[in-house]
């Protein structure tokens, strides 16, 4: 099933900003097989509002969980290579349409599969995301929302009782 | 605190600290039988339970290698608990009695190819229970307590249900504190109730039962003890449990009688794994029953994106719910009913389980109306099948070298109908209120997990008798959910707790006549 809307879309800026500092000309000069990493999680997680930092640091856990797996040098080598296969050229430096239609080609793919659970979790448990999406996570330390706008509701049509 | 000696005979042997084995020890306590209760998880104390699904899962679930086959999923095929408390730590407070009818569906439902059975027992035999189980968990609307608070999200339910002509919509039925209760606070509306109440107003054995038994001194708690096995002696009375403790030592507790109450897939796991001369096919596994007709309940939910703020992550997690589908009514093209219910995702719910294998700017975009989500969580009765149920993996063995489960379910062919039928209430609810748009979703893993030792009056067609009394072994008990004879369409926790009361009843008046 195709599941990503192929509307183009603009790149955030923060998006934008962080595949400069991964996919470009680094400026640590420290780039390792991992650099498609972050990029892959902003076509498959573009949450608006998500500092690419998150990104960076989502990638490096993904990475690091999978590292227990014997074949993810192999897996994500493969992954890449396929993205770029898809892409006609370095997936990195496709434009994000492309880099979109490419995910969605390799889509099936083990490589995907294995990514996609992996930072799916680590993405949305992380909670800088939560922030972006208005979810403030525990409360108990604020002692719950029973004086706080848990029945706060205004835009609701009067029901009969 | 009272510990008893591995060669004391003169304990039951209690296999599970849960809404089954939890409640039936205290009362067994309670009434002057000395119990050793062997927990396979271990014990928690309030500052264990935090406000983070991620740790809480990895404290409360059962990660024990399972297989999943059918629409399971293969490695993980149901969430329950491996904790003191057992699923009553994870789960969400609906505590509403079964319906008459859904004590005898094979009575009142006209369905092919099913292996329903009525149960040995009418709603009027439990009433009394139901009564004593309410007292128990301090259920909302019942004993003096109000009606839950309902939160936003149950509001939006709520007036979505009422636009559309719905009667009986309600939040009592809610086993969290609606106001101060036996000791415990009132609901402060946090939220997390899956990961655990931090503050204990939401009623689990953890901090209820097991404390109260142990309070009588006439109770041991084992925990990090898993069951192996169940021994029988040459009389068929099941004579001792062999577990082993956090070490992975093997010790062997002596028993006057044994009650299992491991949920539905460790039950009869260990029934089965109990296989002896005088039981070759597995403990009371005479009739073929232990391990079949498994029963998860029929299970959709739905997202409505509303049209202001709804944030359905304020409170308890199911505040409520909406009982006028629970009717069996063949006229909707379906046998049996089901229940709708408030219910609340974290992000990471919402992106796992609502939108399970999106990715992209639909996902993104769904996640960022994160706020505007309000949820509904539809559970209906599963009609009983032999082909669903839990049996041995003929080469994967645990730690302890025991056979691991496997474990099957397919849909009936009334599943079908019934899911379309609630995904288009769930779509007009929330239509009816303003939704721009509504995501029906399907889950698959089961959270209630019940029939694999079933109740029934015939012994050929189940594993024992009304009382959970075993067919084939006198001292041997089936206390947890795994005896249902029948899902019916609502939470099966409270019945799980009057069924528990009742057999503690039953045992002393089995004891007190010798016959036990």
């Amino acid at each position: 099933m195709l599941l990503v809307d192929r509307r183009e879309v603009l790149m955030t800026a923060a998006a934008a900003a962080a595949i400069a500092t991964i996919a470009g000309c680094s400026r640590s000069g420290s780039r390792t097989r991992d650099d498609a990493l972050a990029p892959f999680l902003m076509i498959l997680f573009p949450q608006p509002g998500v500092d690419p930092s998150v990104y960076n640091d989502v990638a490096r856990r993904t990475n690091a969980a999978l590292q227990r797996r014997g074949d993810w040098a192999t897996l994500k080598a493969e992954g890449v290579a396929a993205l770029d296969g898809a892409a006609g050229g370095k997936w990195l430096r496709a434009s994000r349409q492309l880099r979109i239609s490419a995910a969605t080609m390799i889509a099936d793919t083990s490589f995907f599969r294995t990514v996609y659970q992996t930072a799916l979790v680590e993405f949305y448990s992380d909670p800088r995301v939560w922030a972006a999406v208005g979810y403030p996570g525990a409360s108990a330390q604020n002692g719950g929302y029973l004086h706080n706008g848990f029945d706060d509701i205004d835009w609701l049509p009067e029901a009969a009782p | 605190m009272k510990t008893f000696d591995q060669t004391d005979d003169s304990v039951v042997v209690v296999i599970g600290s849960g809404a089954g084995g939890g409640v039936l020890a205290n009362e067994l306590a309670q009434a002057g039988v000395n119990v050793v209760c062997l927990e396979a998880g271990r014990r928690l104390t309030f500052g264990d339970i935090v406000n983070d699904e991620k740790i809480m899962d990895e404290r409360l679930t059962w990660h024990d290698r399972r297989f999943g086959e059918g629409i399971l999923n293969p490695y993980f095929p149901a969430w329950m608990c491996k904790t003191v408390g057992g699923t009553t730590m994870h789960w969400t407070g609906t505590a509403v009695r079964l319906q008459a009818h859904e004590f005898a569906p094979k009575t009142h439902y006209a369905l092919a190819d099913t292996n329903a059975i009525d149960w040995p027992l009418t709603r009027a035999d439990l009433d009394p229970y139901y009564d004593l189980a309410e007292r128990k968990m301090g259920v909302s609307g019942t004993n003096g307590l109000p009606p839950l608070p309902m939160n936003n999200n149950m509001k939006v339910l709520a007036a979505g249900a009422r636009a559309l002509g719905y009667k009986r919509v309600t939040s009592t039925g809610v086993a969290i504190n609606s106001a101060t209760y036996d000791g415990r606070p009132q609901c402060q509306q946090i939220g997390f109730c899956k990961s655990g109440c931090v503050i204990g107003a939401k009623w689990s054995t953890l901090y209820t039962e097991v404390p109260k038994a142990e309070e009588t001194s006439r109770f041991e708690l084992r925990p990090s003890s898993m069951a192996l096995k169940i021994e029988v002696d040459k009389a068929n009375n099941a004579s001792a449990v062999v577990y082993a403790d956090a070490e992975g030592r093997i010790h062997r507790q002596r028993a006057r009688a044994v009650c299992v109450a491991g949920n539905a897939i460790e039950t009869p796991r260990i029934l089965l794994n109990s296989a002896s001369a005088l039981h070759p096919d597995g403990l009371a596994n005479g009739a073929g029953q232990v391990g079949r007709n498994y029963l998860k309940h029929v299970v959709i939910g739905a997202l409505g994106f509303m049209p202001g703020d709804v944030h359905f992550y304020r409170g308890a997690q199911q505040g409520g719910h909406i009982a006028d589908e629970q009717r069996h009514d063949e006229a909707r093209g379906f046998a049996g009913g089901y229940q709708i219910e408030s219910a609340a995702f974290s992000p990471l719910a919402v992106a796992r389980i609502a939108f399970a294998g999106a990715w992209g700017e639909d996902l993104a975009a769904a996640l960022k109306d994160y706020n505007r989500i309000a949820a509904t969580f539809i559970t209906g009765e599963d009609p009983a099948q032999s082909g669903n149920g839990v049996r041995l993996h003929p080469d994967e063995k645990d730690e302890y070298g025991l056979p691991v489960p496997i474990v099957r379910y397919e849909d009936h062919a009334n599943a079908e109908p019934m899911r379309a039928h609630a995904e288009r209430q769930a779509r007009a609810i929330f239509e009816a209120v303003g939704a721009a748009r509504v995501v029906p979703f399907r889950v698959n893993m089961a959270t209630h997990n019940l029939g694999t030792c079933r109740m029934s009056a015939d012994p050929r067609d189940g594993v024992c008798d009304s009382f959970g009394r075993a067919h084939e072994v006198g001292n041997l008990f089936i206390s947890d959910g795994s005896a249902f004879s029948s899902s019916g369409s609502s939470n099966p926790t409270l019945t799980i707790v009057a069924l528990a009361i009742r057999q503690a009843a039953h045992i002393r008046e089995l004891m007190a006549k010798g016959d036990l």
